[in-house]
């Protein structure tokens, strides 16, 4: 059933994607590369977020109704088509081994202290399995079904967390090329709006839902914008240590050191979100794999799906730090060229043959 | 002429209905030409039928069709053929059969035990209408149609059943509900090939979407006045003989979290007893589950001093958390169920049972935990705060009970989303389940979880297919 999903929902799935990989683990790594510029380095992969965004617009302009992969398939033909469209397989596939792996780091260092690996393993593919056989309309009405939630608990955070801003680094304190070995190394965590170029054909936009949309991804750069900036200005020089700054930024709040545990709104919201980013991520992997496979069936590429995955998890051949290692150095390529040069060459390509 | 003999038409019809000992047959000779009678004892009314009928036929000189149906003042009467003589009987009509003449007179008078429209105790209320339906269909129509003095209620009749032949009635405003709708539901009504109905919950399973899913997708009401507001909303009401339950199609889950009261009252108090609503049911369904969660995997994250309460209390006990939740949760349906059939005299006996005898003595005895007892009983009160999802949140309950025990919190959000997901993925009667949450309909949420003066409510709702967007001007 080709379910189609309305704008709305679209920049909500987008809004929600945004913070994939971003919250936790990421603004301590960037700090690392360039202590305080690295602030400038997110703000720059942010951009690219943007910009990737723009591209899809104008794709979907020209290509109101086409299957990103049919798009490709007319321009570069079957060969060319195959190949991206398998590199965005594997592309998928570590995205989500990545943000099970932080995920997994986050609650078992916060919440599940004697917890085995299994269980999460458990719960994240039961989920992301049964939510990906509702199809995508249900995914997408369920994101926004708990994004007003999600968004709030996201300003509660801010809100409850105490800035200090006499701690803030100095900026431009490090070398510039660190900053430009900090934007390549990082692109792999940013560029979440590719999963819209796989579900281009299932999205209804029109030239006036452009506005709204960017509205919501907005308010989800907004909002990632001022975590970076609350958890730079709260842990100064020790960012680097901080490796679950959602939470951190609250659990190092004395303002309400009182209340107890508030971190418990962080990890709850990351939860939601992990369990949406997720199962989107395995969404845009079926879609892919069954463009590429076109004979076989959701259940058949599920199974692929589910077996490869528990075969990596369990077997410990990627774990939380192969999984950042491997993201910040060889998946860097793939990022580069499924993030810009596909849609770049697509949009080109597009453009150069409706003026003809 | 033989063919048109009145005993052996009236034998015929008996023969029909088995000679069933409630057949009763009269044959009343008059000079010009004898006159059968054929009717149900059980189902007519005897005063109407002697001096309604008999009466009339005894006191006429000229018997024929004509001149009878123009003498006899009893109910409504019917020309009908010899072939429809024994339905009619079955239908609680008196046949009236004339010798000579081929077709037959059915005068219905029918009549039968009924109660009272009174107050359902299953939706009172403290200011507003307080009739009920009944059983008898004819009662239940009249409770709506005299709320529409208007042409465009129509009442579309079908009968279901290859042995109760039940009467099943449409009722919808023309003009404001959607005809795809109507026609879906009359078609998936006439596909229906049962024994019988005996109640309205008989054919609610064959008009769901999803009939094996845990959710209602029909809207069930006792109240008239409900009934009437949602057909006024576009939706199609469906009426069933024998049962107080009247169904609406379409169904949206936040239906539930309304009730009359609701509109009879104050817009604000309104919005914030729905909020308490919504609240109740998330504590019903998850409390049990997040305290066996944090007891089980979080220990970390409750707070000192109600940390040191739980230990304290639960020192000792020979349950896992998650069996001694399971234990009062069990006991308590034990108790549900046993007051619901046991007769009202004895349910003081099953208070003090239940709840000092076993509750109190469980404690002191040191099998049961205080906190899991007030936990249970939270979850069990709350759960009646929207009783007809009553039976679908203790199955939930139990369900994250199961999943807090052990997966913990991150199991019991990962139910949430596959709860939520799955309910989105419900579209009945073009109805989103989660409208007008997901997808968002901003025009419908003047009367959801927050609600507007009634007079702001401009537009019917667009959660589902309508023809007249507007409500008032």
């Amino acid at each position: 059933m080709n379910q189609t999903i309305s704008a709305r929902q679209t920049a909500i799935l987008a809004s929600i994607l945004l913070f994939a990989n971003k919250i936790l683990v990421l603004p301590s790594l960037l700090y690392e590369i360039s202590s305080a510029d690295g602030f400038f380095i997110f703000i720059t992969l942010l951009a690219t977020e943007f910009i990737i965004l723009f591209i899809f617009f104008k794709i979907k302009t020209i290509f109101p109704r086409e299957n990103f992969y049919q798009i490709i398939k007319q321009y570069f033909g079957i060969i060319t088509a195959k190949l991206f469209y398998f590199l965005l397989i594997l592309y998928f596939f570590f995205k989500i081994l990545l943000i099970f792996n932080i995920s997994y780091m986050y609650f078992h260092i916060q919440v599940y202290i004697d917890a085995a690996y299994y269980l999460f393993l458990f719960c994240f593919l039961v989920i992301m399995t049964t939510c990906v056989f509702r199809g995508i309309r249900p995914l997408a009405r369920g994101a926004e079904f708990f994004y007003f939630l999600i968004i709030s608990c996201l300003i509660f955070i801010i809100l409850l967390s105490f800035a200090n801003y006499d701690r803030f680094p100095l900026f431009f304190d490090s070398n510039p090329a660190n900053y430009f070995k900090g934007v390549f190394n990082n692109l792999f965590c940013f560029g979440d709006m590719l999963v819209l170029f796989v579900i281009m054909d299932r999205v209804q936009l029109k030239r006036k839902d452009k506005t709204m949309f960017l509205r919501y991804v907005f308010t989800s750069a907004i909002i990632l914008l001022l975590i970076y900036f609350m958890f730079y200005s709260i842990f100064g020089q020790t960012s680097f240590i901080h490796k679950n700054a959602i939470s951190d930024i609250i659990t190092f709040s004395y303002r309400f050191i009182d209340l107890g545990r508030l971190d418990i709104i962080a990890i709850i919201t990351v939860m939601f979100l992990s369990f949406l980013q997720l199962s989107v991520y395995f969404f845009a992997f079926c879609q892919c794999f069954m463009s590429l496979f076109s004979k076989l069936s959701l259940t058949y590429t599920v199974c692929v799906f589910d077996l490869a995955f528990v075969a990596v998890v369990a077997s410990s051949v990627v774990n939380y730090l192969t999984a950042i290692n491997l993201g910040t150095t060889v998946m860097c390529y793939f990022a580069l060229v499924l993030h810009f040069v596909l849609p770049i060459l697509v949009l080109c390509f597009a453009k150069f043959r409706r003026q003809r | 002429m033989l063919f048109y003999d009145v005993e052996s038409r009236l034998e015929k019809i008996k023969q029909q209905l088995n000679s069933s000992s409630d057949v009763g047959t009269r044959i009343i000779q008059k000079s010009t030409a004898k006159v059968g009678i054929v009717y149900l004892r059980s189902m007519v009314d005897s005063a109407l039928f002697a001096d309604g009928i008999c009466r009339p036929i005894i006191e006429s000189q000229h018997v024929d069709i004509e001149n009878l149906s123009s003498k006899i003042s009893a109910a409504q009467i019917t020309q009908a053929s010899f072939d429809q003589a024994c339905e009619k009987v079955l239908a609680g009509n008196v046949v009236i059969l004339i010798s000579e003449q081929e077709n037959i007179l059915a005068v219905d008078i029918l009549k039968y035990p009924a109660r009272i429209p009174s107050e359902p105790p299953t939706s009172s209320v403290i200011q507003g209408p307080r009739e009920g339906f009944t059983e008898d269909i004819r009662t239940n129509i009249t409770l709506i149609r005299r709320r529409f003095y208007n042409k465009n209620l129509v009442l579309k009749d079908l009968f279901v059943g290859k042995y109760s032949h039940t009467r099943i009635t449409l009722a919808y405003l023309k003009g404001v509900a959607n005809k795809q709708v109507v026609d879906e539901i009359t078609k998936k009504l006439e596909s229906i090939k049962v024994d019988g109905i005996i109640d309205s919950h008989y054919i609610i399973k064959h008009l769901e979407k999803h009939p094996r899913s845990l959710f209602k997708q029909v809207g069930s009401m006792e109240k008239p006045d409900i009934i009437a507001a949602k057909i006024l909303e576009g939706r199609v009401a469906i009426i069933v003989d024998g049962s107080p339950i009247v169904l609406t199609l379409p169904f949206l889950f936040f239906e539930e979290v309304q009730a009359s009261n609701d509109y009879y009252n104050s817009y604000i108090y309104a919005s914030f007893i729905r909020c308490v609503r919504l609240f109740a049911i998330i504590i019903a369904v998850v409390v049990p589950g997040i305290y066996i969660a944090l007891r089980v995997f979080h220990q970390n994250i409750i707070p000192i001093k109600f940390l040191i309460t739980i230990t304290n209390t639960t020192k000792g006990l020979p349950f896992t958390p998650f069996l001694e939740m399971l234990f009062i949760s069990l006991l308590f349906q034990i108790l549900y169920e046993v007051s619901l059939r046991l007769p009202s005299y004895l349910g003081l006996a099953t208070s003090i049972v239940g709840a000092l005898i076993l509750g109190d003595t469980g404690v002191k005895a040191g099998l049961i935990s205080p906190p899991g007892v007030i936990i249970v009983a939270l979850a069990k009160i709350a759960l009646y705060t929207v009783p007809e999802q009553a039976y679908q949140l203790t199955i939930l309950q139990y369900l994250f009970l199961f999943i807090g025990g052990s997966l913990g919190m991150l199991g019991i959000v990962g139910l949430l989303v596959y709860l939520v997901v799955y309910l989105a993925s419900i579209d009945g009667y073009g109805a989103p389940y989660l409208a007008p949450y997901a997808p968002r309909v901003y025009s419908d949420l003047n009367d959801a979880l927050l609600m507007q003066p009634t007079n702001q409510m401009k537009f019917r709702p667009q959660s589902f297919k309508n023809r007249n967007k507007t409500r008032q001007k």
